[in-house]
């Protein structure tokens, strides 16, 4: 018998820890503090990466040490945001699925995370002072832009969802 | 607070639009929570680097200038759309524990973050122990605001 896609969203939703975040108390609560909290240590740290390479903050300190000094946070609210988002999911799997916002976010995550990519395997890597100058410019500017429209598309979502 | 002083911030036409469109409120709180983002982003970095885990050969100034630039505009933003959703339901929400508890943290870590921390991160002769101790009392001021934002939202 072939699973469709809607029968995955169900199996997700009623996983445990969905009916955990759905029927307990304080469940939804916790995972929603905890994405918030990742992401003031995510986005809200690694836009100061992007300040830099776009040249408006920090200039005396060359970008990689203030990448390398900071990525570790960044990367745990990463990991935070992760973990609460996709237990978020899995409880409404069905809802977000099919909400527009959440598409537009998860298309939007798709990107930063192309472009991250790009950065670090191409850009980053360039010999050439110059051009690679005005590529970590517009890194750190599409960055910017992608990051603050996945926090706006996902405080649409909850408006839209429930 | 005066209870005519809010009823009648709630009757402002500003104030009664804002409260009849959801969409607007999604926009506002979406705003609202973009201020918070570079808000915190830019506490954690200017406290990471007193702290001495962030940039630690680097000059204090060279991160605390624009990360205090930061949090005022984040400040701005957040101030000015919060005050826009507090305001159709004024009298509701100044009676609210979780509101007034939001309300003291933030007055506390801004008047800590443009005083005190402002002033350790700009003095020459501030040792290495006071740099940590104020880069630490910020963090905590500033993850109390956040955690009693997180609190407001989800038990009310």
């Amino acid at each position: 018998m072939a699973t469709t896609l809607s029968d995955m969203l169900l199996w997700l939703e009623e996983l445990g820890l969905s009916v955990w975040i759905r029927e307990s108390a304080y469940g939804f609560s916790l995972m929603v503090a905890v994405h918030i909290l990742g992401l003031t240590l995510s986005v809200g740290i690694l836009l100061w990466v992007d300040l830099r390479l776009l040249g408006l903050a920090m200039r005396r300190v060359p970008t990689e040490d203030v990448y390398r000094s900071l990525a570790p946070w960044f990367l745990a609210g990463f990991a935070l945001m992760l973990a609460s988002g996709l237990s978020l999911f899995a409880a409404f799997a069905t809802a977000a699925y099919g909400n527009f916002y959440f598409r537009l976010k998860m298309a939007v995550l798709v990107l930063a995370g192309v472009n991250a990519l790009v950065y670090h395997f191409m850009t980053e890597r360039r010999a050439s002072a110059e051009s690679s100058l005005a590529a970590a410019r517009w890194a750190g500017g599409a960055s910017l832009v992608c990051w603050l429209a996945v926090i706006v598309a996902g405080r649409m979502m909850s408006y839209t969802m429930f | 607070m005066e209870p005519g002083l809010l009823q009648w911030l709630e009757a402002t036409p500003l104030a009664a639009s804002v409260g009849a469109s959801v969409q607007v409120i999604a926009y506002l709180s979406a705003a609202h929570l973009l201020g918070f983002t570079l808000i915190m982003g830019s506490a954690i970095v200017a406290n990471f680097r007193l702290l001495g885990v962030f940039l630690p050969a680097c000059s204090v100034q060279e991160v605390t200038r624009p990360a205090g630039w930061a949090v005022a505009v984040g400040l701005v933003v957040s101030l000015t759309t919060g005050f826009l959703l507090f305001a159709w339901r004024a009298t509701e929400l100044a009676a609210n524990g979780t509101f007034q508890l939001k309300m003291a943290l933030l007055l506390s870590a801004a008047a800590f973050h443009f005083t005190w921390h402002r002033h350790v991160s700009r003095s020459q002769a501030a040792g290495t122990r006071r740099l940590r101790a104020t880069g630490a009392l910020g963090l905590v001021l500033w993850f109390a605001l956040a955690l009693a934002g997180c609190a407001f939202i989800l038990l009310e």
